[in-house]
């Protein structure tokens, strides 16, 4: 093995160990993320090395750009939900929940570059074994895919706890709605 | 007979627009640009025209079936009608879209296709100053500017890069010619400083021709530089504010940032960064230039129009979802700075005031919430003002601890809109 052999494994094994990765979510898996658990009825994967904040997991069922589901454990206080080179607004914990749903409004508006960005049907709901909140929105991209959204989450000892599922209008959101509900009605926080 | 074409139709040009002259400064003539492109143009089949019309006419089939695009026949006509105003020769050969996005800009394809953003529409304070930046993009398109571009790369060295760019992103995964294509769609639109002067004069002269007070044109390039150093201002300050936390908030302090921004600021302002034309020439001597010839054709003629009026009439329907649009990006300075330019409206008020509430809800400096609260209080008197704004001042009253106040308001905001898509919510608010 020369010298540029070695360099060209190295280089491989670096871009690998740095590169977007996959592992298998089974059902009934409990899933901890920070203080978060939640356990999947169903079978997901779990994106690692992706551009999302180090409190954030990453499920998908069909892939990425077809569904995903985002877990924020626990944002605080002047943080952003999203990782980005733009500038995104920040959590704070005095907002109301209509006030969380801007934030998620804005984040996408400002991260996927469309004004394109719906929401609706806010109301209180369980979440964690506290009063939480949900509602739903609809966003288009810039490549035209129309895609429904599903928030539910809380604010919990001063930081928001938030789950997200977006898929494809056509077909996907309606099949893996149910699925992410049950997901997200076994969500406890440590307290 | 393409050429007889183009003769005819610049001389019918050449023959309504006024007298060449010098301008301050020197290179460009002024009222000496004529049309390069007759009316009815289409490219020969076998030429290479014709290859980038092929891959401009596969964006406009995506165009004709964009959700970003809005198809409110009002809005459009209207704009429409600016176009064929500045080129009535033209009129049937340019097809406008309205693209729902809240950055400045328009953009013209050689085969015809503009694209006018909604946050053009929400800047523009008339009607002259949109003909300003329509003409302009027609300048490009009459003075073959892309065309140009494309030949031009293509006798260089540059083509080879750009080849090299596109095999490399097909190896992401992306058709070969695809991105071969669409690279020199996106290349041929980077317009060099002659050809923006240029676009810039030609455009001029059609304002004067349609009538517009040339002085619009350079009032266009005064707001974005405004508008581009009060968002360069907050964003600093935000910044400052972020970093030192709210326990460092005197009086001194606050001076202090403010004296800081204002010297980081005088740099930014010389040049528009990202926010437009970024290879346009340096957007003061721009500025300088138009309105040098603008003062120039105002001494020698009267008469113009700037569509002030007109301009509110037909856009004040669409206002509200182009400023939201806006504030959705939360760049708080430039929406404020934008706000400001509107309080004047009279048919904005209540809006204008619904707005900055909302702005300074969300920016949520210190001091904001009370100026937010009063503004919710001033806005909800208006009776032009959406139902939102109740729900705003419930928001505000919520915080500050009055529930009677704030429950009071939620009632009136679900009143005035029974089926508010967080009634649920609200209601648990209240209850």
């Amino acid at each position: 093995m020369n010298r540029r052999t070695v360099f060209a494994l190295l280089s491989l094994s670096f871009v690998s160990a740095c590169g977007p990765s996959f592992s298998m979510l089974s059902s009934g898996t409990t899933l901890h993320d920070k203080d978060l658990t939640v356990v999947p009825v169903s079978d997901w994967n779990q994106g690692k090395g992706l551009p999302y904040q180090k409190n954030t997991v990453m499920l998908t069922a069909n892939g990425l750009g077809v569904d995903e589901v985002l877990i924020f454990a626990g944002v605080k206080d002047g943080e952003t939900l999203l990782k980005s080179a733009k500038k995104l607004p920040t959590y704070r914990k005095d907002m109301l929940p209509n006030e969380v749903m801007e934030l998620v409004r804005a984040s996408y508006v400002i991260q996927y570059d469309t004004p394109i960005v719906n929401v609706s049907n806010l109301q209180p709901t369980e979440f964690a074994g506290t009063q939480g909140f949900q509602f739903d929105y609809a966003f288009t991209s810039k490549d035209e895919v129309k895609r429904h959204g599903r928030a539910i989450g809380g604010e919990i000892n001063g930081k928001l706890y938030l789950m997200l599922l977006d898929a494809a209008a056509t077909y996907y959101y309606d099949e893996l709605l149910p699925k992410f509900e049950q997901m997200a009605k076994s969500a406890r926080v440590k307290t | 007979m393409m050429r007889k074409m183009l003769m005819a139709a610049g001389l019918s040009l050449a023959a309504l627009w006024p007298c060449s002259d010098v301008v301050a400064g020197g290179r460009l003539h002024y009222g000496d640009l004529r049309p390069e492109v007759p009316p009815g143009f289409k490219p020969l089949r076998n030429n290479d025209e014709a290859g980038l019309w092929m891959a401009v006419d596969r964006q406009e089939e995506q165009l004709e079936y964009s959700q970003f695009v809005l198809r409110q026949p009002d809005l459009n006509a209207y704009v429409k009608s600016i176009v064929c105003r500045l080129a009535p020769d033209y009129c049937s050969d340019i097809r406008v879209y309205i693209v729902r996005t809240p950055h400045f800009n328009a953009t013209m394809r050689p085969n015809g296709v503009m694209e006018v953003w909604t946050g053009l529409l929400l800047r523009m304070q008339n009607e002259a100053q949109l003909a300003a930046v329509l003409g302009h993009e027609i300048g490009h398109y009459l003075r073959r500017h892309s065309i140009k571009n494309w030949r031009n790369m293509r006798n260089t060295s540059d083509f080879m890069a750009f080849l090299t760019l596109g095999i490399v992103a097909a190896g992401g995964g992306y058709d070969t010619a695809e991105s071969i294509n669409l690279l020199a769609v996106a290349s041929m639109f980077k317009f060099g400083r002659d050809q923006e002067a240029e676009a810039d004069m030609f455009g001029l002269q059609m304002m004067v021709h349609a009538g517009y007070d040339p002085r619009e044109a350079a009032n266009v390039w005064q707001y974005m530089l405004s508008e581009s150093e009060a968002a360069c201002l907050s964003a600093y300050k935000d910044r400052k504010l972020a970093k030192k936390g709210r326990r460092a908030l005197t009086k001194g302090y606050l001076a202090k940032i403010d004296k800081a921004a204002a010297k980081h600021c005088s740099k930014h302002s010389r040049s528009l960064g990202d926010v437009l034309f970024a290879t346009h020439p340096p957007s003061e001597d721009r500025e300088k230039t138009l309105r040098d010839t603008a003062d120039w054709i105002v001494s020698k003629e009267s008469g113009f129009t700037t569509g002030e009026k007109q301009y509110f009439q037909e856009l004040r329907p669409y206002l509200p979802m182009f400023m939201q649009d806006q504030l959705r990006l939360r760049d708080y300075g430039r929406a404020e700075f934008m706000l400001r330019h509107l309080e004047e409206e009279p048919v904005w008020k209540g809006y204008g005031r619904y707005f900055m509430a909302e702005l300074l809800r969300q920016r949520a400096r210190e001091g904001d919430s009370q100026k937010a609260l009063a503004l919710y209080e001033e806005a909800v008197k208006s009776p032009d003002v959406p139902a939102a704004a109740w729900r705003g001042l419930g928001f505000m009253q919520l915080k500050a601890g009055h529930a009677g106040a704030a429950k009071k308001a939620f009632s009136t905001y679900l009143q005035l809109d029974p089926d508010a898509a967080d009634k649920a919510m609200i209601e648990f608010y209240v209850r």
